[in-house]
């Protein structure tokens, strides 16, 4: 379901509206569940086998003209802007050559260019990537395929002004145990975290690969900058996989480890042969955090400010947990500058969703904007759109937008200008 | 009627991912002039131009989009 808010002079209008996937019209005709868990075909209730499968539900991207509903096991879905109506599957005139697509492609903002990726392109449990280069006009330019270790979840990755970047990592995807009715990806504790550095110029014919010291996994990306020698990654990092969603292979009593925010710095000047000397690992904040968000201008560039959700024990007792894991209770801001930390606290049985960055002007300084957050307010059972001030959020909303009901947690969102 | 009887009524499942502040939120809905509370204010937005995302002083609208999880 997509959430969309109009905010125009001071005043907001709300639509909310399911995408129509083959899917969704399958279970509406029949009144009742026809697919059963995720991506797992073999639950499935024989009437819609071989049927797409798709739900569109992880996140929304705007561009090339065209609004696209993303989840990384399927193409994207487009959506009229206005309407919300569902236009179907966009395979860019014909030139997607695989079956799946990100749900978090980067754009370029200099060039406007989309960098995407699918994995598992050659069919399920496959170990191809494909690699897509996406004109700001929206045309799909160019595609190429690297070969992963194993095959795995790949959810995010990183693009800086020279390098696409992928952090594999062992939420493996074995589909000998999907065929079983398990689930469709375990965390293998055993295999290595592994690191696909790719030139955006020449390409995976001089893709190279480092290897992390640790087994760990990369939940979401901050943003990628380089100069041409060192490679900066800042992204969140986890030593046990998504365990509140799959499985660990290793040990079925294993617990999620909380993500903490790190930079990866790579000295391309190493052979990354000679392993973890290649690359230095550093915390960049000492909080734990999910669903990091930055000034978007700053894509690719090297960005000052971070913006993620995070629970603050100082300021609010954690909430009770969800089937998604622990709730935010704030939103964090951490400033390089200044090396320190902001917080927003949404109030007692409040929860805050990923912030949104929106810019002050096209010229305004990194960070100066807006911040918001969908904030659900469980005592409630309703939700706010909550707009604070992206360079002072521990002061509180600038301004609050009520809904009269509970829009259902979500995943991600963006912010598309009138213009 | 008893529809909870009905073998062909609906039912979500006893799962935590169907329960509490989980449980589905089906509604397709327009709601026209949702109530804000602290009024954008043009003195604390800055500037405005043709390319500043101002929320108070665009004469369109600047739509922002929010996808959930209920597929």
């Amino acid at each position: 379901m997509i959430h969309k808010f109009s905010i125009a002079n001071g005043h907001a209008d709300l639509k909310t509206k399911y995408v129509r996937t083959p899917k969704f019209l399958a279970e509406r005709a029949a009144r009742r569940a026809l697919f059963g868990a995720y991506r797992n075909p073999y639950t499935d209730d024989p009437s819609v086998a071989g049927m797409n499968r798709g739900t569109a539900n992880t996140s929304i991207v705007f561009h090339g003209g065209k609004m696209l509903a993303l989840k990384e096991a399927e193409r994207p879905m487009q959506l009229d802007p206005d309407t919300l109506e569902t236009l179907g599957y966009w395979d860019f005139d014909g030139k997607l050559t695989g079956q799946t697509f990100t749900a978090h492609p980067k754009i370029d903002p200099i060039t406007r260019e989309m960098i995407a990726f699918g994995y598992n392109s050659r069919g399920q449990a496959s170990s191809e990537v494909d690699i897509y280069w996406i004109s700001a006009n929206g045309q799909l330019t160019r595609s190429e395929t690297f070969t992963a270790p194993y095959p795995s979840m790949i959810h995010d990755f990183s693009v800086s002004e020279n390098f696409i970047v992928f952090t594999i990592c062992p939420m493996v995807n074995d589909w000998e145990r999907v065929q079983k009715g398990e689930p469709f990806f375990h965390w293998d504790s055993e295999l290595p975290t592994m690191i696909a550095v790719i030139p955006r110029l020449s390409g995976v014919k001089d893709i190279r690969w480092f290897t992390h010291p640790e087994t760990v996994m990369q939940t979401h990306t901050f943003n990628a900058w380089d100069d041409g020698k060192h490679l900066h990654l800042d992204h969140f990092i986890t030593t046990s996989g998504w365990l509140s969603q799959f499985p660990d292979l290793r040990n079925p009593n294993a617990h999620e480890a909380p993500p903490f925010a790190q930079r990866w710095t790579f000295d391309l000047d190493q052979p990354s042969s000679t392993g973890e000397s290649a690359f230095t690992i550093t915390k960049i904040f000492n909080n734990i955090g999910e669903m990091p968000v930055i000034d978007p201008r700053f894509v690719t560039h090297h960005h000052h400010q971070y913006y993620f959700g995070t629970t603050n024990t100082e300021l609010g007792p954690m909430l009770p947990f969800g089937p998604k894991g622990p709730p935010f209770t704030c939103i964090g801001h951490y400033n390089e500058h200044t090396h320190t930390l902001a917080y927003y606290y949404a109030g007692p049985d409040s929860a805050p969703e990923e912030p949104l960055f929106i810019p002050r002007s096209t010229k305004s300084a990194e960070g100066d904007g807006w911040l918001l957050t969908i904030v659900g307010r469980r005592a409630e059972n309703r939700t706010d759109l909550v707009i604070l001030d992206a360079l002072d959020i521990s002061s509180g909303p600038v301004a609050t937008i009520r809904v009269p009901f509970r829009l259902h947690e979500g995943f991600h969102g963006t912010w598309v200008p009138s213009d | 009627m008893n529809f909870t009887n009905e073998p062909s009524s609906l039912r979500f499942p006893d799962l935590p991912v169907y329960r509490g502040y989980s449980a589905p939120s089906r509604i397709e809905a327009e709601v026209f002039d949702l109530e804000v509370e602290g009024r954008f204010r043009p003195s604390s937005m800055g500037h405005t131009s043709e390319h500043v995302p101002t929320l108070s002083t665009r004469r369109s609208t600047e739509p922002i989009f929010s996808l959930t999880a209920t597929g």
